[in-house]
C-alpha cells in the first residue's frame, strides 16, 4: 500500500489516457475524440481557473504565504486555531487543561469556520457561509489539520471545535479578539510563536519574518542560493526552544524584544497588518542593540 | 492488444520508456519513488497536504515528459525525477501556491487526502527524523547540516570545527547507518 493510493490510481489512469488514440481507434472514432477533446479543454480551462483560487498555498522556506487571518487562541480551552487557505490548523497548547485533551484524544472532532454568527443551513456558500470537516483526533496528538472543501479564510469570523456527540471544545472569534491586544502583547505573542518555529524548523519556516530576513536565514532567494551566506547554526536555533520574551522596547514602527536565552530580535510593523502585525526583521549579530542601550 | 505484465524489478528507465504503452509501469515507478519524493517535500514545506500536492504535480510532470527521458550513465532516472521536484518547488514558491499545470494537462482530479493518507505521510517524516535523532552526535549534526539544511561541506566544516573530509566521512557513515536501519524497518 502506498502512502497516497489515490494518487497512484490517478497517475495510472492518466497514463492510460495518454495511450495513443491512433493505435486504439479507427478514423471515425478519432474524429469524435478530437471534437470531445475540444470540449474537454474548454471545461478543464474553466475548472483549472476556478481551482486556482481554491488551491492551498505552498509554504516552503523563502515563500511568503501569510493568511489574512491571524492565529487565535481559545485561552480557556488552551487551543490555537490558524486558518490558512482551505486548511485549519488546530493545536493544543501545553497550558491546555486536561479536560480539553480528554475530549479530543481518540474522538471524532468536528471543526467549523463561518462568517455569520447565526445558525445556518450548514456548509455552502449561502447566506451563512461556513465550512465543516470532521476528523479523528489521534490520541496524544497536539496538532491536527482540517482541510475544508473551499477557502473561507478571507471571510471567516469564527471557528469552532466540537465533539458532535459531547459538544463544545473550543471557539475563537477572528479580528475582534486580536484587536484587543496591546502592541506589547502582539510582539510577545509573535516573538514566542516565532521562537518555537525557529527552534524547531531546520529548513526555515518564514512565518512572522520579513521576506529579506527569511531569505538570509534560509540562504536562498527565489532566484537561487545566496552566495557566501551562512545560515544560523543548529545550536543557535535550539537556544530558542524554550525561550520566552522578557523585555520589549517599541520605537514607532520598529521594536525589539529580548528573549530569556539572552538573544534579542528586532521587529517591524508593516503598513498592511498580517498575523498580528509585527514581523521580525533582524536576528543575531547586533539585533536590538540600539533599543537596549 | 497484447500487453506484457510489468515487473516490479524493471529498471526505472524501462518503466519510463513504457509508461505510455503500459500504464501500470508508471504505477511501479511511482511506488518505487513515492517515499523519497514525499520526504523531500515534507522536509521543505512541513505540511503533509502541501507535500502531497507537490508530489502529485511532480509525478504528473514526470509522466507528461516520460517519453522524452533519455538515460545517461551519470544521471539516473531518480536524479531526473528530483530535478522535476526541485523545479516544481521553486515554481510553487514563486507563485505562492502549488503548481498544478501538469495535473490539469493530464485531466487529473484534485487530490483529496484521507485521514489515513495524511497520517501515513506524517509518519514518514517522523520515521526519518527519529532515525536521524538516533545517530551518534557527530554524525547527526553532519547529516542534519548537509541533508536537511542542504549546507555546503566547507560551511559545515567551519561550523563543526573540523576538516571537510571529516564532515564528508560523518555524512557518509550517517547515511549508511540510516539506509541500513530503514531497510531493517
Amino acid at each position: 500500500v502506498t502512502r497516497i493510493p489515490q494518487l497512484e490510481q490517478e497517475l495510472v489512469a492518466a497514463a492510460a489516457r495518454l495511450q495513443s488514440p491512433r493505435r486504439l481507434l479507427g478514423p471515425a472514432a478519432r474524429a469524435a475524440l478530437a471534437a470531445a477533446a475540444l470540449v474537454a479543454v474548454a471545461v478543464l480551462t474553466i475548472v483549472g481557473t476556478a481551482d486556482n483560487d481554491g488551491d492551498r498555498r505552498a509554504r516552503p522556506s523563502g515563500a511568503s504565504s501569510l493568511p489574512p487571518n491571524p492565529d487565535l487562541v481559545d485561552h480557556e480551552a488552551g487551543v490555537r486555531f490558524a486558518l490558512d487557505g482551505r486548511v485549519l490548523t488546530v493545536s493544543v497548547l501545553p497550558s491546555a487543561p486536561s479536560k480539553t485533551r480528554t475530549r479530543l484524544n481518540g474522538a471524532r472532532i468536528r471543526a467549523t469556520c463561518g462568517k455569520a454568527f447565526t445558525e445556518g443551513p450548514g456548509p455552502g456558500p449561502g447566506a451563512d457561509p461556513r465550512q465543516t470537516r470532521t476528523r479523528l483526533w489521534p490520541a496524544g496528538s497536539t496538532l491536527v489539520r482540517f482541510r475544508f472543501r473551499d477557502d473561507i479564510s478571507r471571510i471567516a469570523r469564527w471557528c469552532r471545535l466540537e465533539d458532535p456527540v459531547v459538544g463544545h471544545v473550543a471557539f475563537v472569534k477572528f479580528r475582534a479578539t486580536d484587536s484587543k491586544l496591546s502592541p506589547e502583547q502582539k510582539i510577545e505573542r509573535t516573538g514566542s510563536e516565532w521562537a518555537r518555529l525557529f527552534a524547531a524548523s531546520a529548513t526555515g519556516d518564514c512565518r512572522y519574518m520579513t521576506q529579506p530576513l527569511c531569505e538570509r536565514i534560509s540562504c536562498e532567494r527565489i532566484s537561487g542560493p545566496i552566495e557566501n551566506c551562512t545560515p544560523p547554526s543548529a545550536a543557535y536555533r535550539k537556544s530558542f526552544r524554550a525561550a520566552t520574551v522578557q523585555d520589549i522596547v517599541i520605537k514607532g514602527h520598529r521594536a525589539a524584544a529580548r528573549f530569556s536565552n539572552g538573544e534579542a530580535v528586532e521587529f517591524f510593523l508593516p503598513e498592511i497588518e498580517i498575523r498580528g502585525g509585527w514581523l521580525i526583521s533582524k536576528v543575531g549579530g547586533n539585533a536590538g542593540r540600539r533599543f537596549f542601550k | 492488444m497484447g500487453m506484457s505484465p510489468v515487473s516490479d524489478d524493471a529498471p526505472d528507465e524501462k518503466l519510463l520508456a513504457t509508461a505510455r504503452e503500459e500504464p501500470a509501469a508508471f504505477g511501479v515507478f511511482y511506488r518505487r519513488h513515492e517515499d523519497r519524493v514525499l520526504g523531500y517535500f515534507l522536509a521543505r514545506v512541513g505540511d503533509p497536504e502541501v507535500a502531497a500536492d507537490l508530489t502529485a504535480e511532480t509525478f504528473a510532470a514526470a509522466l507528461v515528459s516520460a517519453h522524452r527521458f533519455r538515460p545517461r550513465t551519470r544521471k539516473p532516472a531518480s536524479a531526473w525525477l528530483f530535478g522535476i521536484a526541485r523545479n516544481n518547488l521553486a515554481m510553487s514558491r514563486r507563485q505562492g501556491r502549488v503548481e498544478a499545470r501538469a495535473r490539469r494537462r493530464l485531466g487529473m482530479a484534485p487530490l483529496v487526502l484521507t485521514d489515513e493518507s495524511i497520517e501515513r505521510i506524517t509518519a514518514l517524516d517522523r520515521t526519518a527524523l527519529t532515525l536521524v535523532d538516533e545517530l551518534p552526535g557527530d554524525q547527526q549534526d553532519a547529516v542534519r547540516a548537509r541533508v536537511i539544511d542542504e549546507r555546503d561541506y566547507p560551511d559545515i566544516a567551519k561550523d563543526l570545527r573540523c576538516s571537510e573530509a571529516v564532515v564528508r566521512k560523518r555524512v557518509s557513515r550517517g547515511l549508511g547507518t540510516l539506509r541500513a536501519r530503514l531497510e531493517e524497518k
